[in-house]
């Protein structure tokens, strides 16, 4: 077959890395960094788990709708969005515990449905960051990090911190796993998160996500944002003010179970 | 008059030949389309509006060269996450690329699955954009979980495009036998004529199928530094330069289409 081999077209995207190959190392400057920032957000000891409760405006297009919402997240692998809103219940689950099926969400018609999976890379806890990808920063030699420097962001300067996954058997988790970190360059609190989300059946296709926090309170030593705002494609989706926190209260794992 | 068994075979027949169904609309001009309009080019069957500016063409040794500005009006479409609908915007907001409008490129729609260890992928399609901006697709539902065996497709659209595709390479052949190497952006035709492009210092050049310079761009595509597009006419050196102007908010005018609820036989 002449025509396979006249033109080899060797496309990145389609070769696996060589196996055994090991994960890029992290600049020291991040690690410190993302250490610094959990440090300033646990008070020095570490969280295990989170429960938030508030009110919550969800936003798509000229839909509106208001209603209480519940945080829950569990080490690095388990959260739970729970949504009451003026429209119906919505939920999403996410369980990263070594399943096929690693998230849930559930609409206002209670059927559950599977997140795709190229939407499960990015940490859990995406409203709690003591709990995500920095609080595993130098234990996990598959995550890296690089320090990106003081970046001007409107009227602000923030210190920027990237981060992804390192699978040699899966290209695409490095793109999948991205995740940007915007710390306050005094307190070193996580001020912005942003990753790409992609639609559930193509994950090529990326859709920036920018999770903004502020008003942050100190709740038995840990520093909590009060106030947590998800944008997707530059707009508002929803926004949380919290009105009670929970640290370590011991949520059962039945909360985070996927099917 | 339809009888009701011919117009349900009728129903049937276009369910199972009709395209796959994505939320872009078809952009460029598809085979088999009808356009109207003039000097953009309307989809009469998606309203999309294509407008192709020309700088160059050319004739070649085996493949002629054209190089056009194009843009077209479909520019966002809708996507779900988890349940919500998101608006998404296509590549380049509708305008060609620098390369893509001389060789075109390919995409893909793939999803992260869960092989037995670890994470792979299956790629549903994939697209191949060709300068003119129509989109020709290749349904390949191809997972890398267990060392798939290379796979030839055929675009659904009945361009006569085939896709070749393997663990370490790729190929499209166009109906008439050339190559296009979406990688290198090149196209070769199957006598050994190329046209190739190449990136140094943020100029592309484009060498056509004689050896000879066809085409220089660049730029950044910004009102500081403009792309510029230079040839070599009749006369000497020719450059064309597309200026960029802010301009203020609009509001858009959003087109709504619906279908009729049931046809008037049921």
């Amino acid at each position: 077959m002449a025509r396979f081999v006249l033109v080899p077209l060797v496309c990145l995207l389609f070769i696996p890395p060589a196996l055994g190959q090991s994960a890029p190392a992290s600049d020291p400057r991040a690690l410190t960094f993302a250490a610094r920032s959990i440090a300033a957000l646990t008070g020095g000891t570490p969280a295990a788990e989170v429960t938030l409760t508030g009110t919550a405006v969800w936003t798509a297009g000229s839909d509106q709708q208001t209603g209480t919402a519940t945080l829950m997240a569990k080490g690095s692998a388990e959260s739970r969005v729970d949504l009451n809103l003026s429209g119906g219940a919505r939920s999403e689950i996410r369980n990263v515990n070594g399943n096929l099926n690693e998230g849930n969400w559930i609409g206002v018609d209670g059927a559950v449905h599977a997140i795709a999976l190229h939407n499960c890379l990015t940490d859990a806890s995406w409203f709690f960051p003591a709990l995500g990808t920095l609080a595993t920063a130098g234990r996990n030699s598959n995550l890296v990090f690089t320090y990106m420097g003081l970046e001007s962001l409107g009227q602000t300067s923030l210190q920027h911190i990237h981060a992804y996954t390192y699978d040699a058997q899966f290209s695409e988790a490095q793109q999948l796993s991205a995740m940007d970190f915007y710390l306050d360059p005094q307190t070193l609190r996580p001020r912005i998160v942003t990753f790409s989300e992609h639609p559930d059946n193509n994950g090529s296709v990326n859709i920036p996500v920018q999770v903004m926090f502020s008003d942050y309170r100190n709740v038995d030593g840990t520093s909590i944002p009060f106030r947590i705002q998800r944008y997707v494609n530059n707009g508002l989706m929803l926004d949380v003010r919290i009105t009670s926190a929970k640290m370590n209260s011991g949520i059962a794992d039945s909360s985070f179970i996927v099917q | 008059m339809m009888t009701r068994a011919s117009a349900l075979a009728l129903f049937v027949a276009i369910a199972l030949f009709s395209g796959i169904c994505s939320g872009q609309e078809a952009t460029g001009t598809p085979p088999f389309g009808s356009f109207g309009g003039g000097p953009d080019v309307v989809n009469l069957g998606d309203l999309n509006a294509h407008i192709a500016i020309p700088v160059i063409h050319k004739a070649g040794r085996g493949l002629p060269f054209s190089y056009d500005l194009s843009y077209d009006s479909s520019v966002w479409y809708p996507v779900s996450v988890s349940g919500n609908q998101t608006w998404t915007p296509v590549a380049n907001w509708g305008w060609r690329g620098v390369t893509e409008a001389a060789v075109g490129y390919r995409s893909y729609n793939w999803q992260a699955v869960g092989c037995d260890p670890g994470l792979g992928r299956i790629t549903h399609y994939i697209d191949y954009h060709d300068p003119a901006g129509s989109v020709h697709r290749f349904p390949t539902n191809w997972s890398t979980c267990d060392g798939p065996s290379p796979i030839t497709v055929p675009a659904s659209d009945g361009s006569g495009y085939v896709y070749y595709l393997s663990l370490t390479a790729e190929a499209l052949y166009t109906r008439d036998g050339a190559t296009i190497d979406t990688v290198a952006n090149t196209i070769a035709d199957r006598n050994g004529n190329v046209l190739s492009t190449s990136v140094n210092s943020g100029t592309t050049t484009i060498t056509d199928t004689l050896g000879t310079t066809a085409l220089t761009i660049s730029g950044s595509g910004t009102q500081s530094n403009p792309m510029v597009y230079q040839y070599t006419g009749p006369s000497g050196l020719v450059s064309v330069t597309a200026h960029y102007t802010d301009l203020p908010p609009v509001f858009v005018h959003v087109r709504i289409r619906q279908l009729s609820a049931a046809p008037s036989w049921v």
